[in-house]
């Protein structure tokens, strides 16, 4: 037998009829023996019918409707070859399936007892190093590399670092309405990485880059890491880091720091020349610049 | 930092990930070779859900041409990815998780609207404990009219209101009555952050209405707590 005190706790999970069977039971043995708790359910229930019929008044979406339905015809009819974009498959990353594994541990390296902390940006310079071994040389120069500082301070100087640096979205909210979400990567999620709602975020790259059909990988850092030390420089803005090894190419690397210690991290890399250019164009669509 | 991480990724899942085999398994499930056939099926599938979808982009986005093309680039979007979705799983649960997405990534910066709270200062079960003290509602004779009443006229307003981020945990499961676990997968979210979301979307929601209830002389002010 539960008291009221448990009752409230478990209250509205009952209410939402989300409470395991056993569990549900007692709240129900409990309302039928306590009356204050009884009322104050069923109010809940009411109130909460209420709701619902209020926030789900009928809304006009006919028009809307027909609207899409029009514009997926259109697409459907397009010819068989964009059928293949429309519906693209794995083959899409092949650049990245054609890569093997790199090891846990790389060669020679005896795996280190982890009797030192492993610092934490060790991982990120890790899936930064991944990103660049496993993606291929990039065809293109583009500007030089030594643009790219240039590009970064602009970053800065557009978006008030200040604000900037405790707000991973910002650079998102930068490219907004280039950026569409690609529903892998919540199947990416199911797979164990739990990223929370603000890392979200974080991801953009892995969509940009797939947005502009960029051959691009989100990956995980494991268990024991990978200690790959390399000598990239890494420049830090906001809450992203640039890293840059070869010409004409930024490998970007966004991550977020889950609660249970688990990173999360999504990469792409992109011709410089392209940065630069979305940097000019956000630029330009800022106010007062 | 260390320790933890082992435990939830062992190298084969990496391996899955990193390579792309994940795909490969997703790829089993192919779309029908025509297009055309695909399309029908998405179009009986996800097309009907075009009212919920807007029903709650509105609320999400809280104006009509964002909400609409919100549902737009949500169905174009679905429609491109239509080969990936299992068939015979929740194509609601997945036609949101997909706008829900896209609204997070395009719209919530651009509608964020700083809010000072102080959740802790909300009484819990506030509307009930008010309506009961003031005689507005009789747990002797319920009447669920009393609600529309005194609030009908006020509830999308205060539902637009919530702080973003509990506002869609609170538009998912109170208005189209998703379950925690498809909450979880459809916002990204884990499941004791959507349960505190819901709950203290709950008391903002009640206590802004009392207020709102208060200020219009409809409740009295209760006796001393």
């Amino acid at each position: 037998m539960i008291d009221c005190k448990e009752t409230l706790a478990r209250f509205y999970e009952y209410l939402d009829r989300e409470l395991p069977e056993l569990q549900a039971e007692e709240v129900a043995e409990h309302l039928k023996q306590c009356r204050a708790c009884f009322d104050r359910m069923e109010f809940e229930k009411q109130f909460g019918a209420f709701l619902r019929a209020e926030g789900t008044k009928q809304v006009e979406a006919a028009a809307l409707r027909d609207r899409i339905k029009a514009r997926l015809q259109e697409l459907s009819g397009e010819s068989a070859a964009d059928a293949e974009e429309l519906f693209p498959n794995h083959t899409d990353h092949a650049p990245i399936d054609d890569v093997p594994l790199p090891p846990l541990h790389p060669a020679g390296a005896e795996p280190a007892p982890p009797k030192r902390r492993i610092p934490s940006w060790s991982y990120l310079l890790a899936a930064a190093a991944l990103v660049l071994v496993a993606l291929p040389f990039f065809r293109q120069g583009g500007p030089t590399p030594e643009s790219l500082p240039r590009v970064l301070a602009t970053m800065h100087t557009v978006s008030q670092p200040q604000q900037m640096a405790n707000d991973p979205g910002v650079l998102a909210n930068w490219l907004a309405g280039r950026v569409t979400f690609d529903p892998m990567v919540q199947d990416f999620v199911a797979a164990g990485c739990a990223i929370k709602g603000a890392a979200v975020d974080s991801v953009w790259a892995h969509l940009f880059a797939e947005a502009e059909g960029m051959p691009v990988s989100v990956f995980v850092t494991p268990a024991e890491g990978l200690d790959l030390e390399q000598g990239f420089e890494p420049v830090e803005v906001g809450g992203y880091r640039f890293w840059t090894a070869r010409e004409g190419e930024v490998a970007i690397v966004a991550w977020h720091w889950h609660p249970t210690e688990v990173i999360c991290a999504a990469a792409a890399r992109m011709e410089l020349a392209r940065l630069v250019n979305l940097v000019h164009q956000v630029e330009e669509s800022m106010p007062g610049t | 930092l260390v320790s933890g991480i082992g435990t939830s990724f062992d190298q084969l899942r990496f391996h899955t990930i990193w390579t792309g085999a994940a795909d490969a398994v997703t790829a089993e499930k192919q779309p029908p070779a025509d297009p055309a056939a695909l399309a029908r099926l998405f179009e009986e599938q996800a097309l009907p859900q075009t009212d919920g979808l807007y029903r709650t982009a509105l609320r999400m986005t809280r104006n009509k041409a964002d909400a609409e093309d919100l549902v737009q680039e949500t169905m174009l979007k679905a429609f491109r990815f239509f080969g990936r979705f299992e068939q015979g799983t929740n194509i609601r649960a997945w036609l949101f998780k997909i706008m829900t997405n896209l609204y997070i990534n395009r719209y919530r910066k651009k509608s964020r609207t700083p809010q000072e709270l102080s959740i802790d200062d909300m009484e819990d079960f506030v509307l009930f404990h008010q309506m009961t003290t003031t005689g507005a509602y009789n747990p002797d004779q319920p009447e669920e009219s009393v609600f529309g009443t005194l609030f009908a006229d006020r509830v999308q307003e205060e539902i637009d209101r919530l702080p973003d981020e509990f506002r869609t945990v609170a538009v998912l499961a109170i208005l189209e009555g998703f379950s925690y676990q498809e909450i979880v997968e459809i916002a990204g979210l884990q499941l004791g952050t959507v349960k505190s979301r819901l709950f203290r979307a709950r008391k903002i929601l009640q206590n802004r209405l009392a207020e709102h209830a208060h200020k219009a002389g409809w409740l009295k002010e209760p006796s001393e707590s």
